[in-house]
C-alpha cells in the first residue's frame, strides 16, 4: 500500500485523537483548578466514560486493515467544494473584527455562492449585497443589536 | 382546584373589550417569524417585544406576550424541519425526524404535523393548567435537586437512544458534550477549560454550538447540490399536503397525549423545561415503537412527540410563573419582567387576589392554540417555499444569518467563533460516524446535571441512601428504569414462549 492510501486509512483516527486529547487536557486543567469533589463531580466520571469508549473504538479501528478499509468504501474523498466552504467560513468569521460584519458577509456570500456553482456575476453580486444588507438592517435597526460594522464607508 | 365563578368573571373580562383579542394574531406572527430565524430564540423575541407592553394594560400585555411565546414555541420547528437548524433548544428533537422528512420531499407534511402537534400540545397544556394550576404549582415546590437530577438523568438516557450505529461512538459524543458543557467558571468559582479567554468564563454558548453541530455539518454536505429536495414536483408548497400532515397527527393519539403530558410535567420544573421535555418525549416514543430503527430517518411520530411536548411545556412553565413567581427558563423570565413593568408580583398572593385575571390569561392561551393552527398554516405555506431556493443561494444565506444571529445572541465574537469551531467538529464527527445529536444533548444538559448533582451531593453528604427519603425522586427513577426496560419487556410480552 502506498503512502497516500496509508494516510487516507489513518484519517479514521482523527476523531479519536481530537476527543482523547481534549478530554485529557480538560481533566488536567480542571484538576489543576481544583481537585475537590465539588469541582470534579461530573467532569471525572464523564471523562472516564469518554476515554473508556475511545479505547474500545481504538481497538475496533486497529482491527481493520487499511486495505480492507479502502476496499469497503469506508473512506470517501472530501469534495473540494466542501473544503472550500469550510475555509470560507473560517475566513468569514476571522474577517469580522478586521473588516466589519457587513463587508465580511458580502465577501463570504459572494465567494460561497460562486464556489457552489453560480457563475453569473450579477446574480452573485446582487445576492451578496442583498443578504448582507437585509441582515445588517434587520439586526442593527429592527432589533438594535450593536454590530461590528465596517469603518471603511 | 377549579373555581367556576372566577372562571366566569374571566370570560366576562375577556368579552368586555375587543382590545385583548387584537394582539393575538400579531403576537403569534412575531413569535413565528422570530423563532424561525436561526439564532433568534423565542426568549430573545419576547425580550424584543417587551418595550411595547408598558403601553398596554396588564391583561392585554400578557396576552400579547404569551401569543409571542406560543408562536415562538412552534417557530423553532420551521427552521428545524426545513434546514436542520433548530431555532431554539426546545426544537432539537424536531430535527431528528423533521429534517429527514424534508429531504425526502415531505416537508409540507412535516410542517403540518409539527404545527398540529404544537397547537394540540399548547391546548392540552393550558387546559390542564386551568384545571390543575394550584396542585401543579405545589408539586413544583416539592421538587428538590435530587428530583431535578432524576429528570435530567432521564434526559441523558437519550444519548444511548440516539447512539447511531455504534454505542461507543454515541457515548463518546454525548459525554464529550457533557464535558464541553461544563467549561467556564464552576459552581465553586474554579476556572475550567477557559484557556485564559474571558469570553469563555460563562461557558460555551449552547445555541451557536448547537447550530454548528446540527446545521453547519449538514450544510457542508450540501455544498455543490442543486436543491434541498431533489424532486421538482415535491418542492412545490402544497396546502393540501400541509393539511394532510395535520390530519395525520390524529392517527397517533397516544404519542400526542403522552408528549403533551410529558411537556406539562417537565415544563413546570424550573431550569429544565421545554429543552428537556422534547428530548424525553422523543426518547419515550422511540423506545415504545415497534420499529425504533425508523426514528431518525423521517418517522412522523418523532415530530409529533417532540412538538407536542415542547409546546405543552409552555403550560407547565406558566404554572410555576403564575403560582410561584418562579421563571422556569429564559422566556418566562421575560414574562416575569413584564409582570414587574406593570407592578405585579407573581406568586400565591397574586393568584388569590387576581384569579380572574389568571384565568383570563389562560383562556386566551387556549384561544391562541386555535389561532396558532390557523395563522401557522398560512405561515408555513410561505415558509415552505425555502426548499425552492437553490442551494447555491440557500447555504450561504443560512451561514450569514446564523453568524448574525449568534453574534446578536452573545453580543461578542464568541458566538460566531463557537459556530465555526462546532461546524468543523460536527462535520468531522459526521464523516467518521460519530452522531452529533448526543453531543447536543450533552451540551444542553451539562449545567443542570452538574448543578443538581452537586446540590444533591451536598444535601446528602455523599450518602446514597438519602435518595430513599425522596419518594418523588424514587418514582421518577422507577419510571426511568421502566422506560429503559420497556423494549425488552414488550418483546417478552409479545413472544411469551420464545
Amino acid at each position: 500500500m502506498d503512502l497516500r492510501n496509508t494516510l487516507r486509512a489513518s484519517e479514521r483516527f482523527v476523531p479519536i485523537g481530537i476527543f482523547g486529547a481534549f478530554t485529557l487536557w480538560y481533566v488536567g486543567d480542571s484538576w489543576a483548578a481544583s481537585s475537590r469533589p465539588e469541582n470534579l463531580i461530573l467532569i471525572l466520571p464523564a471523562a472516564l466514560v469518554v476515554l473508556g469508549c475511545l479505547g474500545i473504538e481504538l481497538v475496533k479501528e486497529l482491527e481493520y486493515q487499511p486495505d480492507q478499509l479502502l476496499e469497503n468504501g469506508r473512506w470517501e474523498p472530501v469534495s473540494p467544494r466542501t473544503l472550500g466552504l469550510m475555509g470560507l467560513l473560517v475566513l468569514y468569521v476571522g474577517m469580522i473584527p478586521l473588516a466589519g460584519i457587513d463587508v465580511a458577509s458580502f465577501f463570504f456570500a459572494a465567494m460561497s455562492c460562486w464556489l457552489m456553482g453560480e457563475r453569473r456575476l450579477w446574480v452573485t453580486a446582487v445576492f451578496a449585497l442583498g443578504i448582507s444588507a437585509i441582515c445588517v438592517f434587520a439586526f442593527s435597526r429592527l432589533i438594535s443589536t450593536p454590530l461590528p460594522l465596517t469603518t471603511v464607508f | 382546584m377549579f373555581d367556576f365563578s372566577n372562571f366566569q368573571d374571566a370570560v366576562g373580562l375577556l368579552t368586555s373589550s375587543w382590545q385583548p383579542w387584537l394582539v393575538i394574531i400579531p403576537g403569534l406572527l412575531v413569535g413565528l417569524v422570530g423563532a424561525a430565524l436561526p439564532g433568534i430564540s423565542g426568549s430573545l423575541t419576547l425580550a424584543l417585544c417587551l418595550p411595547f407592553t408598558p403601553y398596554m394594560d396588564f391583561l392585554t400585555a400578557m396576552i400579547f406576550l404569551t401569543a409571542v411565546y406560543t408562536g415562538g414555541g412552534y417557530g423553532g420547528a420551521i427552521s428545524a424541519i426545513l434546514m436542520n437548524v433548530p431555532g431554539s433548544p426546545s426544537a432539537v428533537a424536531t430535527t431528528f425526524d423533521g429534517y429527514p422528512m424534508a429531504r425526502a420531499g415531505l416537508h409540507n407534511e412535516a410542517l403540518g404535523i409539527g404545527l398540529c402537534s404544537s397547537a394540540i400540545g399548547t391546548l392540552v397544556g393550558y387546559i390542564l393548567l386551568i384545571i390543575f394550576l394550584m396542585p401543579l404549582a405545589s408539586m413544583v415546590l416539592r421538587l428538590g435537586p435530587v428530583e431535578m437530577l432524576a429528570v435530567v438523568l432521564w434526559g441523558l438516557t437519550l444519548i444511548a437512544t440516539l447512539r447511531g450505529d455504534s454505542m461507543a461512538k454515541g457515548l463518546v459524543a454525548g459525554f464529550a458534550g457533557l464535558l464541553i458543557g461544563t467549561i467556564g467558571i464552576g459552581i465553586r468559582g474554579d476556572f475550567r477549560g477557559t484557556m485564559g479567554i474571558d469570553l469563555l468564563l460563562d461557558g460555551v454558548p449552547v445555541i451557536p454550538a448547537m447550530l454548528g453541530l446540527l446545521a453547519s455539518a449538514e450544510l457542508f454536505k450540501l455544498a455543490g447540490g442543486g436543491y434541498l429536495v431533489s424532486s421538482e414536483a415535491a418542492r412545490r408548497p402544497s396546502m393540501s399536503r400541509i393539511l394532510k400532515g395535520m390530519v395525520s397527527v390524529f392517527r397517533h393519539p397516544g404519542t400526542l397525549l403522552r408528549g403533551s403530558l410529558i411537556g406539562v410535567a417537565i415544563g413546570g420544573v424550573p431550569g429544565v423545561g421545554s429543552s428537556v421535555a422534547n428530548l424525553l418525549s422523543y426518547a419515550d416514543v422511540r423506545r415504545r415503537s415497534a420499529d425504533p430503527e425508523s426514528f431518525g430517518k423521517g418517522n412522523p411520530e418523532g415530530v409529533i412527540a417532540a412538538e407536542s411536548a415542547n409546546n405543552s411545556a409552555e403550560g407547565g412553565a406558566m404554572a410555576t410563573l403564575l403560582a410561584l413567581g418562579l421563571p422556569g427558563g429564559g422566556a418566562t423570565a421575560v414574562l416575569l419582567a413584564a409582570f414587574s413593568m406593570h407592578n405585579v408580583t407573581g406568586g400565591p398572593r397574586f393568584i388569590n387576589d387576581n384569579i380572574d385575571i389568571v384565568y383570563a390569561i389562560l383562556i386566551s392561551n387556549v384561544v391562541q392554540a386555535f389561532g396558532l393552527a390557523i395563522v401557522g398554516v398560512f405561515f408555513i405555506y410561505l415558509a415552505g417555499s425555502i426548499v425552492r431556493v437553490p442551494l447555491r443561494l440557500l447555504v450561504p444565506s443560512v451561514f450569514v444569518l446564523s453568524t448574525f444571529g449568534t453574534y446578536a445572541m452573545t453580543g461578542t465574537m464568541i458566538g460566531p467563533s463557537v459556530l465555526v469551531v462546532f461546524s468543523l467538529l460536527g462535520w468531522i464527527m459526521v464523516r467518521y460516524g460519530y452522531p452529533v445529536a448526543p453531543m447536543v444533548i450533552g451540551l444542553l444538559l451539562a449545567p443542570p446535571t452538574e448543578g443538581n448533582l452537586l446540590r444533591s451531593y451536598q444535601l446528602s453528604g455523599g450518602d446514597v441512601g438519602f435518595i430513599l427519603e425522596r419518594p418523588i425522586a424514587l418514582v421518577i427513577l422507577g419510571l426511568l428504569v421502566l422506560s429503559l426496560l420497556w423494549p425488552v419487556l414488550r418483546r417478552r410480552i409479545a413472544t411469551p414462549h420464545s
